[in-house]
Formats: structure tokens, sequence, C-alpha cells
């Protein structure tokens, strides 16, 4: 119990790293992110699939068509635990820029720490709100695809361990400035138990 | 093959090594940054429109002629971590089996359950399965 109190409380100090993922690569270690991803024990199973098909969805709903202070696609996301990660992609393409291999091993060293090895991941990639709004949702999974490969190949991770969702720009960061780099972004999400 | 052979000489000297701290302490992110740094202008000169995952960013620079010395090196530096990481992940049940039964007694298997009652315990287990966790970076 007491220990469940301590990892909630290192979970909400480095909250704050999420918000501020340019800070969150220069300052991210390991520890971070093993503090970060530890579970809660009453976290449910995150349905993957049912949100891939809500983001689909809500390309048409016109509640949703103003970019500015676009309501979340999922609140249920944002509960769980998680770190956010600056990772620098070639313009408009899912390709990692060497400068970001080490966050990628990052996440790689801390999926095979034992307090992290009885959970499952979902890598969601975020993009900002400029452009097509249907290409950026494309572009956003394939970008969080190409980490969960990675982290599968050349890292080892068992690849039921991670999943991949694009949320394009659909769950801002800063959803006052769609068009802020802040919103670019990868979450790494613990979705419960294996 | 020879690939193998060479990840399991390599493992057998991590684990029998004593005190050997590099090995331990060099971790995925440490070791492709590595690639990053070294091989930054070989990665833009041959490989520009390669993406890292499915290996596909070690083959390239590994199939091309004119990647530097220094990026040669590291990227069989790099791929001896690898296979020596995939093969410690391998050994660590059968080289631990008997500190985990010991320590781990009552602890029901599944959930990772093991693997974090085995992390609390790591100060009471038997050096060659220390040596093997820290070979297989379960730490």
């Amino acid at each position: 119990m007491r220990l469940r109190w301590i990892i909630t409380a290192a979970a909400a100090l480095l909250l704050p790293f999420a918000a501020l993922p340019t800070l969150a690569q220069i300052n991210l270690s390991k520890t971070d992110l093993v503090n970060s991803l530890q579970g809660l024990e009453d976290a449910t199973r995150f349905d993957v699939a049912g949100l891939r098909a809500r983001v689909v969805q809500s390309l048409n709903d016109p509640k949703r068509a103003s970019r500015v202070n676009r309501e979340p696609i999922s609140d249920q996301l944002n509960k769980l635990a998680q770190i956010t990660i600056a990772i620098q992609f070639d313009f408009n393409s899912a390709r990692i820029r060497p400068a970001s291999y080490r966050s990628v091993g990052l996440m790689a060293d801390s999926l095979y720490h034992p307090y992290l090895m009885g959970y499952r991941f979902l890598v969601v990639g975020h993009t900002d709100a400029v452009g097509n709004r249907e290409s950026n949702l494309k572009l956003s999974q394939q970008r969080a695809d190409v980490i969960r490969a990675a982290l599968i190949d050349p890292f080892g991770i068992d690849a039921r361990r991670i999943e991949a969702i694009g949320l394009g720009e659909e769950q801002l960061l800063n959803r006052a400035q769609p068009e802020a780099a802040q919103n670019r972004r990868v979450q790494l999400v613990n979705i419960g138990k294996i | 093959m020879s690939r193998g052979i060479a990840a399991w000489a390599l493992l057998l000297t991590i684990i029998a090594a004593p005190g050997i701290a590099a090995a331990q302490t060099i971790g995925f992110a440490d070791a492709i940054d590595r690639v990053a740094a070294h091989c930054n202008q070989d990665i833009d000169k041959f490989c520009k429109s390669v993406n890292l995952g499915r290996g596909r960013i070690l083959q390239c620079l590994d199939s091309k002629a004119g990647v530097s010395g220094q990026c040669k090196t590291t990227i069989a530096e790099v791929r001896a971590l690898l296979a020596a990481r995939a093969e410690a992940r391998r050994q660590v049940p059968r080289v631990c089996d008997a500190d985990i039964r010991r320590l781990c007694a009552g602890v029901q298997a599944g959930d990772g359950n093991l693997m974090e009652c085995f992390y609390k315990a790591k100060a009471r287990v038997s050096q060659p399965c220390q040596r093997a966790v820290a070979a297989a970076g379960y730490e």
C-alpha cells in the first residue's frame, strides 16, 4: 500500500515533464521512465481498437471540426501511467532523426526493467494541427508504428507487449494553440498487465 | 552462425569476468546513441532515407563499402551487445532457476510477479545469476 503511494507520488512529481517535451528530452533518464510508467493496480485494460475506430469517426463529427480547443479524443488515456517523449522526425515523414535514436533506446531499456516487464504499452503519436487533418492522422500512425518496430527490432521487446496508435491532431497538448510545436510528441502509456 | 558463436563468446566473457562494469552499465540508449554519434555522416551519405526499426539502419550501413572505420567498429560493438543481450535473456531462467525457487517460492508466476519478486531480492541472488541479469539488461 505504501509502495503504491510512493509510486503514485513519484509519477505525480514527474508529470510536469510530460508537459514540457523539450525539457524532458534533455533530462530524461531511465529512472524517470520506469517511475512514470509503473502501472496503478486498478488500471483497467485499455481498448486500443475502440479508440482507433473513434478517431476515424471523429473526423466527421461536426462538434470536432474547429481546431481551437478541440476536446481530447480520449480522457482515459490521460489518466494512465505515461511519459511524453520528444522524438525528432524528418519533416512530413516517419523517419526518426539519428539525434533521437537515444530516446528510442531509452524506451527499450525501460521496458526491460523488472517493474515494467509484466505490462503492455501503447506508443501514441501526435502531430500539431497544421495542414490536412487526415494526413496528420496517417502520419502520426506511421510514426508510432516506426517506434514500435524499432522497440521490437533491434531492441528485442516482445511484439505482444507493444501496440501503436496515431491520434493525429485529435489530442492536442496545447488545445488553445493548435499549431504549437509542443503538440508534436510521442507518448508511451502503460495499458495494463500482460 | 559465426555471429551466434561471437555472441556466445561475448556473453561468456561478460558472465565470467567479475566486476566488468562497462558491459553492465551500457544500455540500448547509450549503444544506439553511439551509432548516431559515430555514424551520423555515413547515415546522411548512404542511408538518408532508411529508418530505424527492423534492423534497417545497421543493415544499410553494413552493406555500404564507403562507411567510415569508426562507424563500422561502432556497429560491430552494437551488434555484439544486442546479440549478447538476447542470449543472456534466454539464459537467465536457467542460470537463475535455483535462486528464483529459493527466493520467490510462494510467488504466483505470470503478470511479471516473479520478475518483481526477483528484482526486490536481487542483493541475495548468486553471483552467476546477478551477472546474467546484468547482461540481460534486467535492471
